[in-house]
């Protein structure tokens, strides 16, 4: 890999999480005060080094930029959907609009309606075949299709008999196993592929998330702990007990 | 429903939709040992990107004592051990395999949106209330 390979991606998983804890701390700090330079600064960095690297026939920023793009108009389409399903209709703030729900529900099934072509004939949308369509597309399907059949389970075993709901999570899971098998025939590799990738991350968020508690308890036990203030003396204590006598006890200290 | 019962009912739909998909994905045992290999070189980088991520998005906790930052170094070796290991383990990074699995990150993450999003419209959106002041009225 080359150094603009190299830095590109150490500012996407290293530069990115950084920026952004650094807006977290509080505001009269230092820390917060250069957040939003350094934050520009990655963002320069990330565009500075993509179009250093370019197009890459094996998959580069361009390639990634561009099937993520793909791939979050149908989700963004469905989400908002989705938001304007939930709040149509009467609401804790006041009565919404109940063509909200409806329009909510056409988004939605616009969106899958793009799933569906995305996957089956992307060539026949309006928008050009992203490069690395055939992966982006297959992971999102074996997203849905497993998270969709664990939702279903949740869902039952909640025991609210929220049907409806389990119904349409096996349905979501069932059409992309079918997408999927359709699509099969061109594309199995990057099924394979996205399935190996969906089982590993799984495996590794687990193993990481574990090793990373068992370590921070390790060495936050023999830790000492922050000095921040000083054992309270007899006077505090004496005028403590003078307020509590005033106003809960009642008594004059005048 | 237990909960011993609910974990293995998850487990249960987990294993059967991967085996349908394995299936889809004209995978046969004999390739088992290549499959194993693939899994356990992404289960070492999704380890990697995640130490990295705790280890850079550390910051704000730095300046609470020496545990924090001994923490930060910990993790940042982890995260440079876990690049080793997918070094040895692919022998050598291919080029565009950073670029795959990022894609594949973001489809699992939207779709797994997208069925959080539909039991939310469902559960949410379908039960019909009534406005107390029109209802007044009847």
């Amino acid at each position: 890999m080359d150094w603009a390979t190299v830095a590109f991606w150490l500012l996407l998983y290293a530069g990115i999480p950084g920026v952004m804890a650094m807006h977290l701390h509080r505001k009269e700090t230092k820390t917060y005060k250069v957040a939003t330079p350094m934050t520009i600064l990655v963002l320069a960095g990330i565009a500075g080094t993509a179009n250093i690297i370019g197009a890459d026939s094996n998959g580069g920023p361009v390639e990634t930029a561009e099937a993520l793009v793909h791939l979050s108009i149908p989700t963004l389409t469905y989400i908002i959907g989705s938001c304007l399903a939930i709040f149509g209709g009467p609401s804790p703030v006041g009565p919404i609009p109940k063509n909200w729900r409806r329009g909510g529900t056409i988004l939605m099934t616009i969106s899958i309606g793009w799933i569906i072509a995305l996957s089956l004939k992307p060539e026949e949308l309006p928008i050009q075949v992203a490069a690395l369509n055939n992966v982006a597309i297959s992971s999102l399907l074996i997203g849905t299709s497993i998270v969709g059949a664990i939702g279903t389970t949740v869902v039952i075993s909640i025991g609210e008999k929220r049907w409806l709901a389990a119904i349409a999570t096996i349905s979501l899971s069932i059409v992309s196993i079918a997408l999927l098998a359709i699509s099969s025939s061109e594309n199995f590799e990057e099924i394979g592929d996205s399935l190996k990738s969906f089982i590993g991350t799984i495996l590794g968020i687990i193993i990481a998330l574990w090793v990373s508690f068992h370590t921070t308890v390790l060495i936050e036990r023999n830790a000492k702990l922050p000095k921040t203030t000083s054992p309270s003396t007899k006077e505090e204590h004496m005028i403590v007990k003078r307020h509590l006598d005033a106003n809960i006890v009642g008594e004059n200290n005048e | 429903m237990n909960r011993s019962n609910s974990l293995l009912s998850i487990f249960i739909s987990f294993i059967l939709v991967t085996v349908i998909i394995g299936w889809i994905a004209k995978w046969s045992i004999e390739e088992t040992q290549e499959i194993v290999k693939d899994i356990l070189l992404k289960s070492v980088m999704s380890m990697t990107a995640i130490w990295l991520i705790l280890a850079t998005s550390s910051t704000s906790i730095l300046h609470r004592g020496n545990a924090p930052i001994l923490q930060t170094i910990t993790l940042l070796f982890l995260s440079i051990g876990g690049l080793g290991l997918v070094e040895i383990l692919s022998g050598g990074l291919p080029r565009g395999n950073l670029a795959t699995i990022t894609i594949q990150w973001a489809g699992f993450a939207m779709g797994a949106a997208i069925v959080l999003f539909t039991v939310l419209a469902i559960a949410t959106g379908r039960e019909e209330e009534e406005d107390p002041l029109l209802a007044m009225d009847k």
